[in-house]
């Protein structure tokens, strides 16, 4: 095979997509020819067992081939995860048979008042040994559920870890190492935890920290931007940006690290449109067209 | 795929970390829920968690409650969700199932002097909530037969389980349409109205899923007390006797349409 149409297979076989919010629903669905090569969808927005929902889930996955990405499973939670929660998120795996599935390197559950509750936000885990253990056994049971692997996305935490005995990246490392599970780095939350505690270098703490990951256990990428903040102020991950220069730039550097990445756009908050978000697809797929040209000249 | 497939959950040997990390897991969720700072995260990081869960919070009501959010504003309605974080936590990992006790909030904030109606719209559209993504079972037509063949002092019929019927002093099902179908056109001074036409009454309602979609009908207090009926399992001669102003065959052609029926059961 000659190497331009490697490249060609290589640029063919990297599935670049969007996250679907509820916005974009009604255009998503109406689309006949589509510019991206799958959606990604928040599992507990399709945890409703009848109604509307279901019905629009498997119209979509006529359409679209689609990842599960949760945002609730709290895979480091101490309490473990909540019995009920898991039988939902499996019964939408199995309904939609996704191409990917992913959660966060977070905690959700616990206790207040001993009421069990849920912290509906991402909360962040103390790097080390202990917090290890509960991922991995975490990780251990939702792969026994699913029957399938499971990728873990890392977050942006607004507390300072350098104190931590590991450091993020090689605690996600282990983790995929000891649980077979596949990694989901977000780039935009490697950048905003480095703008927040690493600052004058951030680019370079970025790569470090990419660098860090087993290349073979990373299968998507997610790709965002932030909106800007005072100097001083903590950057907060909403998700309500184009994609950044930075993240564009360390998107390139990934490229190189893990061939064959399956890319996202990420957009939560003051959403495009459709075709604007379809834009930023068509973005990342230019730059890993041309990034895969420089890397073979 | 390298997936673990040993069954057995590697249990941390290490249970004094396993405690540790519960400890400050738990101390962290307290924070945020209480403003309190057992945790020892700083406050600048603290403070952004406790935004973040007031903006889920009230972005989740103003989605499973979008005509209460129309009637009070964003502004009451953020209120609303910082109190009711007090009262009901979430506890599922799904927001959409948060939210049940929101009348109970607004019935006792200060809302409920002027307007004592919202608490009674926000239960009703708590219970188009929980009926919109509810399972509707297909109604089994060979049950039928059972009307022919078995005595009504042994049939019963057997509701769709999300089927909620709601009795209020006021006319809630109408206002809450006005503004659902409006999409926000209306304002307060228009419930209003709609209660001084109909102010002497009892109000009753059924909220009911039909082909996919919520609905809330208005119903007479005849057919509420059938409907209660036929939930508490009473018998259809019973239901008959009970209430004889209700025509049965067109009460069930009517039922069976709107999809509120599973099935009629006889004990044989």
């Amino acid at each position: 095979m000659s190497a331009i149409s490697q490249h060609y297979e290589r640029v063919e076989n990297t599935r670049v997509g969007v996250g679907l919010r509820h916005e974009h629903y009604a255009e998503a669905l109406a689309q006949t020819s589509h510019s991206v090569d799958f959606l990604e969808i928040h599992a507990e927005n399709f945890f409703a067992e009848g109604g509307v929902i279901p019905a629009f889930l498997d119209a979509l996955a006529e359409q679209y081939p689609l990842s599960i990405h949760g945002t609730a499973m709290g895979l480091g939670s101490a309490n473990g995860i909540d019995t009920g929660y898991l039988k939902r998120f499996c019964a939408l795996v199995n309904r939609v048979d996704p191409i990917l599935v992913s959660d966060h390197a977070c905690f959700t559950w616990g206790h207040t008042a001993n009421q069990p509750l849920h912290a509906g936000d991402l909360l962040p885990l103390t790097y080390d040994q202990a917090s290890l253990d509960i991922l991995v056994n975490n990780i251990d049971r939702v792969q026994q559920a699913l029957g399938r692997q499971l990728l873990i996305e890392n977050i942006v935490s607004y507390v300072n870890h350098r104190s931590d005995p590991i450091q993020e990246a090689e605690f996600l490392a282990q983790a995929a190492t000891l649980t077979g599970c596949g990694l989901l780095v977000d780039l935009n939350n490697v950048l905003v935890n480095g703008q927040n505690f690493y600052p004058g270098n951030t680019a370079q703490y970025a790569l470090n920290w990419l660098k860090t990951l087993p290349a073979k256990a990373v299968r998507e990428i997610h790709l965002a931007g932030s909106s800007a903040v005072a100097p001083g102020e903590l950057v907060i991950d909403d998700h309500a940006q184009p994609v950044s220069h930075a993240c564009w730039a360390l998107f390139q550097q990934a490229i190189h690290l893990f061939p064959g990445a399956t890319t996202l756009i990420e957009w939560d908050n003051q959403l495009p449109t459709w075709s604007r978000l379809q834009e930023e697809a068509g973005t990342a797929r230019f730059i890993l067209a041309q990034t895969l040209i420089e890397e073979m000249s | 795929m390298n997936v673990v497939t040993d069954n057995k959950p590697r249990l941390s040997t290490d249970l004094a970390g396993h405690r540790r990390t519960n400890h400050h897991q738990s101390a962290l969720i307290t924070d945020i829920f209480t403003q309190s700072s057992l945790s020892g995260v700083p406050e600048r990081a603290l403070k952004i968690y406790q935004q973040n869960l007031q903006m889920t919070a009230a972005r989740s009501l103003s989605i499973s409650y979008p005509v209460l959010q129309q009637m009070v504003g964003e502004q009451a309605m953020f209120i609303l969700a910082q109190r009711l974080l007090a009262w009901e936590k979430p506890a599922t990992g799904d927001w959409a199932d948060w939210g049940s006790q929101l009348g109970q909030v607004v019935e006792s904030s200060e809302l409920a002097g002027e307007h004592p109606y919202l608490a009674d719209i926000a239960r009703l559209e708590w219970a188009v909530q929980v009926v919109g993504r509810s399972t509707v079972n297909a109604f089994d037509r060979a049950s039928l037969q059972l009307l022919t063949e078995v005595d009504p002092e042994h049939l019963t019929i057997k509701l769709q389980p999300s089927l909620t019927v709601l009795e209020s002093p006021f006319p809630v099902q109408p206002m809450w349409q006005l503004h659902r179908d409006s999409h926000g056109q209306h304002d307060l001074s228009e419930g209003l109205e709609i209660i001084m036409q109909n102010r002497e009454n009892t109000h009753f309602a059924v909220v009911y899923q039909q082909h996919n979609k919520p609905k809330a009908d208005v119903v007479d207090q005849q057919q509420y007390a059938w409907l209660q009926g036929v939930q508490h399992g009473m018998h259809l001669a019973a239901l008959l006797d009970t209430y004889p102003g209700i025509d049965f065959a067109q009460w069930l052609s009517q039922a069976i349409e709107r999809q509120w029926i599973e099935t009629i059961l006889s004990p044989r």
